[in-house]
Formats: C-alpha cells, structure tokens, sequence
C-alpha cells in the first residue's frame, strides 16, 4: 500500500495497513536540516540593521511589486513537500502562504488586511510573520480595502498547486490550503478581536458579510485544488483558544455555519476531502465540525485539555482524527523515549479501528527534527494494522 | 428613578453588554445624585465583575468578555472627569508583561481588562518584554504582583531570567509573580519559583485579590 492508499483509506474511515502519518511543517531551519542543504532563509538583521537593512527599507515597495519575496515562499513549498517526503511522512499540507506585501522592514501585511510583525526563527533568519492586529476596525475600512477576487486567488493556486501535484503527487498525499483565511479567523483578524466582538453585537449583518467573501475565497481554493488534481484540502481556522471556544458555538453556527455547510459541500461535489484545522480547545465543537461536513479534525491540542481518546469516542466514527502530538513539550523538548510513549498512547486512544492520521498539533519552530524522526519511526513500529492495545 | 437604581441599571447595562446604552445610563446616575465613585465600584466594575463570573461558568465567551471591556469603556466616559480629583483607592498595582520573545498579548490584554475592572492599577509593559524592563516598572511603581504570560516552552527561558532577576534586583520579597498563557501549569510556576498559575483572566483577577 503508498502513501496515498493508506491516507485515502484513513481519510474514509478505513483500516489501512498502518497509521498514516500528516506532516504540517512548514520551518525553515527543520527543512533544510531534514534535506541537508544549506539554510537559504535570509538572516533577519541582514534586511533590519545596517546599510543592508536601509536598502531592504528603501526596496519593499519595488520587492512587492516583483512579488520577490513571495515567490520564495512558493519555492519553499517545494522544499517543504520534498523534506516531508525524504523524512517518511505520508501526507503533507501544501498551504499557499504567499500572500504577505513588506511594509517597511519591520512589518508586513497580508492581502486581506491584518498586520504582521516581521520575526525571526532560533537561528536568527526570517520567519513565519507574528500577527499584530488588524487594519480594518471599521467596516467602511474593510469595505474599502482591495480584497482580491476570486478569480486571482483561483489562478495564484492553481499555478502552484498542479505543479506541486504533477511533481509529488505520485509520491505522497497532498492537502491544499489556503493560509490566513478561515472564515473566523480572517474576518476577527482583519478587524482585531475587539473591533470584530462589537462589530458582531452591533453589525451581525456585515460579519456575515465578511463570511460570504471568504466563502467565495474558499470555494476558489477548492477549485483550484481539485483542477490541479489534489485529492483533499486543509480548511485552516483556529475557533478556540486554551480554554474554549473564542465565540459561542451557537453563534459560530448562526454567522459561519451556513457558509462553511457550502463550503464543505462543494469539496464534496469535486471530490475533495476536506479537513479543519482548528487550535484550542475545541471540545465544544466537534459535533460542529461533524455538521458543517468536515472529513476530519486536526489540531486537538492536549495542551489545551483536548483528550484524543474522548474525541475518537464523540465523532471518531463520523470524521477522521488527527492527532496530536504535543509540540510545546514531547516534540520540541521530549526524549525519546516520551515521544515513543506519545506515538503508542496516540494510537491506542484513536487509532483501533481506523480512520486515524499521526501528527503533530502544529508546525512550530522550536519542534525539533530528532523527535520527528522518532514519532515516524514509533509510528512504523506501532501503527501496523491490526494495532493492539 | 433613584441613585441605587440608576446604578442597578449600569451593572445591569454592564452585564447585558448594552455598548449603546450604558454612557446614557451612567449619565441618568449622575442626575440622580449617585457618588461617581459608586457608579464605577458598584455599577461598572460590579457590572464586570458579573461578565468575569458568566465567562468562567461557559455562558459568556471570549467576544463577550472583550465586548464587555468595551462597554467599560464607554461607560467611563462621563465618568472620568469626575473622578480625577477624587481619592479613589486601589487594589494595588500590577505589574503585567508578555515575555521576552513572544509577542502574543491576547490573553494579556484580557488579564489587563480585568484587572482594571476589578480595581487594580494595571502597568501593562506590552509583548516581546525584556526582564530588566519588568524589574523597573515592579521597582518604578512599587508593584505588589508581576503577572508573566507567554505562549510556548521555548519562552521559559525567558520567564526564568524575569524571575531571577527581580531576585537579583532584591524586589522578590515585595511581590508576587504569577504566570499564565497557553504552555503555563501550576507545576511550571512551582518549578520556576513563582507564586501562582492562572487558568484565565477571571483566574487572575481571584490570585491578585487573594495577594493584596
């Protein structure tokens, strides 16, 4: 059985011959280490001090405009595919994240109006960029704001995402995705959490607004991924945070609900998987995610009081779990042998009947390389079907 | 109506989440005679008090804490004139910080909010916050409670020097550290030497009231 038979059969529930295993990873530093090569990331004091960050200054606007910057970020999406393919993994989250004009050398935004802090990864070269707040607190701002069309977005990740597939397709199971978008998340970024909570009690009307562009973003992005040949996507949206939900279930289902219904709808009609990715603590949602359509849940933070074996018990028999191997701890700082006893509870909690994809929580730069070795060689040993408790 | 009801209708705006209608409320108070000084203590801030309690039991969620912040706000606004020259006496003062090399301040800002409702001087340094800054506010303001957040383990490095250096600084005696944020246990404050672990912002406003 390949990579992609097995997620396939997992994706539907099934019982392949051993767990799949998801990689989210998108590091720099991990990739490169993971290839071998020499780290091409650009050192962040390269382009913030001195004479190189002055000229870096004066650039930004030429630099977007060539799109320079994010046409790295495209060529690191290989990069990514090709480290999770040398490491093992079985299938791999080609997330589109070219999506960032510099403002300055400090900051960025992205194009659908949040504002980012340019950061820095432990070897001091630039990273994943830190959100700051969001621009459009108002909606007269966030109707005036230039949000692209559909259109655009479709033919940005088609480009990407057929050549992706023609090249790795054969090889491991690729999920697209779209980054920075989710329904929630962008709508409450782009405002700021503050302006978005009023602006929900006040104006629910234009926060269904907000819904429904981001509703036709993502119908794009699951044409495109369907059309360049993808079997499935990951709908990125992170609904809760340690504790619980940030807005009430009921809520989410009123404003979000109909639209991801469409949303999951369509993947469904193109013969798409689709997935949600959602960080926190998402107890109180998973029956959500089960009725908005979502083939499967990834995430499920044990750090945020998510147990893996409760959720298998809730929705394991309508939707494919994830999980979810801590990376605050056991993935960045754990021993082996903490890794080995994560991989072998992860299992017995979620994976004895099927339906069941290894991985870690999220992609984060302090996950070291080591331990995702070890969680995909523990995944071999122990995730071969028939698994035993 | 009379001053005690006029202030019953401020917390009762307060706890509705009424943005558009508490400023009119606290203005009716006023008219009525009322204190300004009990319009906040038992209006507002009881007002919010009660969001803090509707938030811990699951009824209200992380929009309405933060709508509620908001109504606050608009509700101080007649307010606050009046209370300048007034002798209003604090909690104490809180000395609040995400650390050195996360710049998340969500859950800060939430503590921050609360705090303030809840009668505390709050010296909010902000994110990405470097342990000497945070020895120099405790000693500037001469805090009773540094509160530490932070996102991730790689961070703790940084809550580590934050903790060893107000020691250093000689000020540990005269506070007390509490720590929160997503990665934060009741163990790691424990190993870490600090006093405390909160779950929540609400958790954090019971800790600093228990330390004054």
């Amino acid at each position: 059985m390949n990579s992609n038979e097995r997620t396939a059969i997992a994706l539907n529930l099934g019982i392949p011959d051993r767990v799949p295993i998801y990689s989210e990873t998108v590091i720099q530093n991990q990739i490169y280490e993971i290839l071998g090569e020499k780290n091409k990331a650009v050192p962040l004091r390269l382009i913030q001090e001195g004479l190189t960050g002055t000229l870096f200054k004066l650039a930004a606007p030429l630099i977007n405009r060539i799109g320079w910057s994010n046409r790295q970020i495209e060529k690191f999406m290989s990069k990514k595919i090709e480290a999770d393919i040398v490491l093992g993994y079985d299938c791999s989250l080609a997330g589109y994240s070219a999506i960032f004009n510099l403002k300055g050398n400090r900051q960025a935004t992205d194009i659908w109006g949040k504002l980012y802090d340019l950061g820095a990864d432990p070897d001091g070269n630039v990273d994943t960029p830190m959100y700051r707040q969001g621009l459009l607190t108002t909606p007269e701002l966030w109707d005036a704001w230039p949000h692209p069309s559909p259109d655009r977005i479709y033919r940005a990740l088609y480009r990407v995402f057929a050549d992706l597939q023609k090249r790795y397709g054969e090889r491991i199971y690729l999920l697209g995705s779209l980054s920075c978008a989710g329904l929630w998340e962008a709508s409450s970024g782009d405002m700021g959490l503050t302006a978005f909570s009023v602006a929900l009690h006040r104006n629910p009307d234009f926060v269904r607004r907000m819904a429904k562009y981001y509703e036709t973003i993502w119908l794009a992005t699951i044409r495109a991924t369907a059309d360049a040949g993808m079997p499935a996507l990951v709908y990125e949206d992170d609904l809760a945070y340690k504790s619980g939900p940030m807005v009430s279930p009921r809520v989410l289902d009123e404003i979000f609900g109909p639209s991801l219904r469409r949303i999951t709808e369509e993947a469904h009609k193109r013969g798409l998987k689709i997935i949600i990715h959602c960080c926190g603590n998402v107890n109180q949602l998973l029956d959500l995610f089960v009725d908005w359509g979502f083939d499967g849940a990834q995430a499920l933070e044990p750090t945020a009081g998510v147990d893996l074996a409760e959720v298998k018990k809730r929705v394991g028999k309508r939707m494919c779990i994830f999980g979810n191997l801590d990376i605050s701890h056991v993935m960045s700082q754990g021993t082996r042998e903490e890794v080995e006893a994560a991989v072998k509870s992860a299992i017995q909690a979620a994976a004895q009947d099927g339906g069941f994809i290894m991985g870690k929580t999220n992609s984060h730069y302090a996950v070291k390389v080591e331990n995702t070795r070890w969680m995909i060689e523990y995944t071999h040993r122990y995730g071969v079907y028939p698994v035993t408790h | 109506m009379n001053e005690r009801e006029a202030i019953q209708g401020v917390l009762e705006k307060v706890v509705n989440l009424d943005i558009d209608g508490v400023t009119g409320q606290v203005s009716v108070a006023l008219k009525a005679g009322a204190d300004p000084r009990n319009v906040l203590n038992d209006g507002l801030s009881a007002g919010m008090r009660l969001v803090g309690d509707r938030f811990q039991s699951g009824e209200y969620f992380l929009t309405e804490l933060l709508l509620a912040g908001e109504v606050m706000k608009a509700g101080l606004v007649p307010l606050e004139p009046l209370l300048v020259n007034t002798d209003i006496q604090g909690k104490g003062t809180v000395v609040l910080a995400t650390v050195k090399g996360d710049i998340h301040d969500l859950g800060k800002n939430l503590v921050g909010m609360m705090l303030s409702a809840a009668g505390f001087e709050v010296i909010d340094l902000g994110s990405d916050v470097a342990s000497q800054r945070i020895v120099e506010a405790v000693g500037k303001h001469q805090a009773k409670i540094v509160a530490l957040s932070m996102l991730l383990t790689p961070m703790v490095i940084s809550l580590r020097s934050a903790v060893e250096e107000i020691t250093m600084a000689g000020l540990r005696d005269q506070v007390k550290i509490i720590i929160g944020g997503a990665c934060t246990t009741p163990v790691l404050a424990k190993e870490l030497g600090c006093d405390a672990h909160g779950e929540d912002a609400m958790a954090a406003v019971y800790l600093c009231e228990k330390f004054v």
